[in-house]
């Protein structure tokens, strides 16, 4: 909730509707992570987390495409808009399939340890992408 | 905000089977299991804790796991693929996910109160 209140300071806005939002948004991840457990049924994990990703990095790049293009309010709502569909895309496939493979892979009695690696691994990767995000993100930074 | 209702739900939630075999409390592991369990998968729970039990006694017979075991052999992979899954996870939109108020409010904010928001388009 600390970017709802660094994002309504900025934007000068009351924060009732920087709570809404992030309201709408959470609501929205929830709904979608309840769409996945359907859509198991229907697809495999590998399907699912494959075609996911791709799919997601694809929004990802036309959203970095949409911010790079110079402002216009055609870019804004782009890039709002895919700032939507990557948030949700990602809570129905990529991040419920990984968790499901992040506990499946290791052997049992490993268990413990790979997955005290793997989220060293994800430290590594996320440690550099919040630092660029951080300038991505404040335009006054 | 999260964890307000996880706490509830786990409150509610019945207690682990795998934890109350360890403690060798049998039946309530049974009654875990037809709890958690889909009632057209589930035939007989007894059955399933006689496996943990089995899988328990077994564990107890293995040495303690090392972090050299993850690199060797078959193991390898499984773990590089935990890893690189988890990894991954800041690659597909974890990020966009987390922070998504913040463009929400600073893109389409921006469009009707351009003056105000600092680099929104209209500044």
């Amino acid at each position: 909730m600390d970017h709802v209140a660094n994002a309504s300071v900025e934007a000068g806005i009351g924060s009732t509707l920087a709570f809404a939002l992030g309201l709408i948004t959470s609501a929205l991840q929830t709904l979608f992570v309840m769409f996945s457990w359907i859509l198991t049924t229907y697809l495999g994990r590998r399907t699912i987390y494959v075609w996911g990703s791709l799919i997601n990095v694809g929004f990802l790049v036309a959203l970095g495409i949409a911010g790079s293009v110079g402002r216009s309010d055609a870019a804004s709502l782009a890039q709002a808009s895919l700032g939507l569909i990557v948030s949700v895309g990602f809570t129905l496939g990529p991040a419920p399939a990984s968790w499901v493979i992040i506990g499946e892979t290791s052997a049992i009695r490993l268990r413990p340890l790979t997955t005290g690696i793997g989220r060293g691994a994800y430290y590594v990767v996320n440690i550099p992408c919040i630092f660029l995000a951080t300038y991505m993100l404040n335009p006054t930074v | 905000m999260f964890p307000t209702p996880l706490a509830i739900l786990l409150f509610l939630a019945p207690e682990s089977p795998w934890w109350l075999v360890r403690k060798g409390r049998l039946e309530e592991a049974a009654v875990s299991v037809r709890r958690l369990g889909r009632a057209s998968v589930l035939t007989n729970p007894e059955e399933s804790v006689a496996m943990m039990r089995r899988t328990i006694e077994l564990e107890k017979n293995e040495k303690e796991p090392g972090y050299l075991e993850l690199f060797r052999g078959t193991d390898t992979y499984r773990t590089l693929i935990v890893c690189g899954v988890y990894a991954a996870q800041n690659l597909t939109g974890n990020l966009i996910a987390n922070q998504a108020v913040y463009f929400f409010i600073r893109e389409l904010l921006s469009l009707f109160d351009a003056p105000r928001v600092p680099g929104g388009p209209r500044s």
